[in-house]
């Protein structure tokens, strides 16, 4: 037990600092070794948000559900394009159920993201609110 | 510059302003609130990356700031859709915890 949590600490501390690590290499646009321990050293200082701590197992699969997402967005904006959605409808989608603020971010970015689909917010039970367009039914 | 390049990111840009006119467009109509945010994520987060990655491949030297540009564009304008919705559903919508929403 103790093990599985300290294994999710070091992946939030080191998916987070790698985070901003990036950040900072993108915003100064310079790899030298100097500017290297600079942003480390920012990355590891700054303060850290407290939430709940989800698996390493689980960020990936959220992550790469993000991932996935991308190719459907276009695919989606394609078809919204060549057949128009008019009828509007609010249904739920499962989530993970994860109480991690990151998995819930990744989770209502992925539905999100894609155009057919908007997240309202979360449910009690961890599903999510989704306000979605449909093609109308051909008559 | 070669050829490929030229075409591909004209290819891009030329795309990405066909997303932003198709999802600014119904702005103007009458449809609901929620429908025009659906037509703004395929505008303001599609077709802003696709501009952007099409300046990427005109202007590969400048990578670190249009990649910085595409993930903020991407993040905020899909999360700003989410904070759109999430307000207009406390007005219109209220949150049925547990039981399934009627359509």
């Amino acid at each position: 037990m103790n093990r599985r949590l300290s294994a999710r600490r070091v992946a939030s501390w080191g998916l987070t600092t790698g985070f901003r690590l990036g950040i900072w290499l993108l915003l100064t646009s310079n790899v030298g070794r100097f500017n290297m321990v600079v942003g480390l050293i920012l990355a590891m200082v700054l303060p850290r948000a407290r939430s709940r701590l989800a698996s390493p197992g689980l960020l990936l699969h959220s992550l790469w559900a993000v991932l996935l997402s991308i190719p459907q967005a276009y695919a989606e904006a394609v078809t919204m394009t060549i057949r128009p959605h008019r009828l509007e409808r609010l249904t739920s989608l499962k989530g993970s159920g994860s109480q991690s603020a990151l998995v819930v971010f990744l989770e209502v970015f992925r539905i999100t993201l894609t155009p057919l689909t908007i997240a309202l917010g979360q449910r009690a039970d961890g599903s999510y609110l989704v306000h979605e367009l449909v093609e109308e039914p051909p008559t | 510059m070669t050829m490929l390049t030229t075409v591909v990111s004209g290819l891009l840009l030329t795309s990405g302003l066909m997303f932003w006119l198709i999802g600014t467009w119904p702005l103007l109509g009458r449809s609901s609130y929620l429908a025009k945010l659906h037509g703004l994520s395929v505008a303001d987060t599609l077709g802003s990356a696709l501009i952007v990655l099409g300046l990427l491949v005109l202007q590969p030297a400048e990578w670190p700031v249009l990649s910085l540009a595409l993930f903020s564009l991407v993040i905020w304008n899909t999360l700003f859709g989410y904070v759109l919705g999430f307000c207009s559903r406390r007005r219109t919508v209220p949150m049925m915890d547990g039981a399934e929403p009627s359509p």
